[in-house]
């Protein structure tokens, strides 16, 4: 380091974490790559209520995800998107509802593709092979409101 | 690192976190300078407005930082590159919300800490951090096997893993290239940015004692009393 240190050991904990714990160029290109992810006249729908939190504290970690779906809340103005996420493997199966009801086109967004399915008029939709990871749903109503999108999640 | 090859002139550019200790909070437009000399409130605009430049630049700025809260509070490699990755598109919904956009880093290090949460709610581990003693030592030595050249430096990795969570969320924080503020740190560790100064003695006092410990550093060397 060339850099005056004021203290010594402070100057080596950052050569240390330099070579042993850097940030991972694929997480930079990930950061940047997330640009590409904004939207402009969307209204953002953000989550609420998550069942896998209120959980957390109550029943024994690692079992919970199996025996019951975690329901997901997201609210924007004027519109709600309950998603139930059911686990198989690494794949994930949304059973949706938008509220108030409403047809809507609803695409589900995660990084490396997206998947897009129709709303009925009670506003119900089912989404299957949902890769884990992060996703973020797209909601674009037959009336003329505004789009909407969920904040991200990991599921 | 060859990612961003703008990282060694913008280090040398700015502050020296040591100078940082010394001179307390630096105004976060310091970070960077050189690089890209919009301030980071401009940078923030000019996303927003579309310039993906802009965004390069912020991330440029701020990725060590994310990365050091993630890492800090003792995720994965995997989990940490989940909740930058996370932090990011958070700012990319909440670009046009900011209320104060030239103190990104700190929304961006109290993001990333709630982010880091979730995962270890998920992860059925205890939430350290927040309202828990600074004293208690964190148990989670940092689990990734990783190759460093000396037993010296391995042994100071060892060190950094056994001191309180806080400490290893701030001094990874400081080391991080350009270094966190103190309003950023502040923001990372949820404490009042009049603490960070105090708290930064007690952690590099933490740190020596198990430098110490190791046997890396000998009993002749001076205690930490001055660094303030």
């Amino acid at each position: 380091m060339t850099e005056p240190a004021f203290d010594p050991v402070m100057a080596e904990v950052r050569s240390v974490l330099e070579n042993a714990d850097p940030v991972p160029p694929a997480v930079i290109a990930a950061a940047k790559g997330s640009f590409t992810w904004r939207t402009i006249d969307s209204e953002l729908a953000e989550l609420v209520a998550d069942s896998a939190d209120s959980l957390a504290g109550s029943v024994g970690a690692g079992v919970r995800g199996e025996t019951a779906p975690r329901l997901l809340t997201f609210e924007a103005a004027g519109l709600a998107v309950e998603v139930e996420v059911a686990e198989s493997g690494a794949s994930r199966h949304f059973v949706g509802q938008l509220v108030p009801m409403t047809a809507a086109e609803v695409v589900v967004r995660w990084n490396t593709g997206s998947a897009s399915t129709t709303a009925d008029d009670l506003g119900r939709f089912v989404v299957s092979d949902i890769p884990a990871g992060l996703v973020s749903l797209a909601v674009r109503r037959t009336t003329d409101a505004s789009p909407v999108v969920t904040s991200w999640v990991s599921v | 690192m060859s990612v961003v090859p703008a990282w060694p002139t913008a280090r040398d550019s700015v502050v020296s976190p040591e100078r940082f200790a010394q001179n307390g909070p630096v105004h976060p437009l310091v970070k960077g300078v050189g690089v890209d000399d919009r301030s980071t409130a401009e940078l923030v605009a000019a996303a927003h407005a579309g310039d993906s430049s802009a965004w390069g630049e912020l991330v440029d700025r701020y990725g060590g930082l994310v990365w050091a809260v993630a890492r800090g509070f003792a995720l994965s490699t995997a989990d940490a590159s989940d909740v930058s990755w996370t932090t990011w598109l958070r700012l990319v919904e909440h670009l046009g919300r900011l209320r104060e956009p030239e103190h990104l880093g700190g929304w961006l290090a109290t993001t990333a800490r709630h982010e880091c949460f979730k995962v270890l709610r998920r992860r059925g581990r205890e939430v350290v951090g927040v309202d828990t003693d600074l004293d208690i030592e964190s148990g989670e030595p940092t689990p990734e096997v990783v190759v460093l050249d000396t037993e010296r430096d391995r042994l100071i990795w060892t060190s950094l893993g056994e001191i309180p969570q806080r400490c290893q969320v701030l001094l990874r924080a400081l080391a991080a290239s350009p270094p966190a503020s103190y309003v950023e740190i502040s923001a990372a560790l949820d404490m009042p940015v009049g603490s960070i100064g105090p708290t930064r003695s007690r952690c590099l006092d933490h740190l020596k004692k198990r430098l110490h410990a190791h046997h890396v550093l000998g009993g002749t060397d001076q205690p930490l009393g001055g660094a303030t």
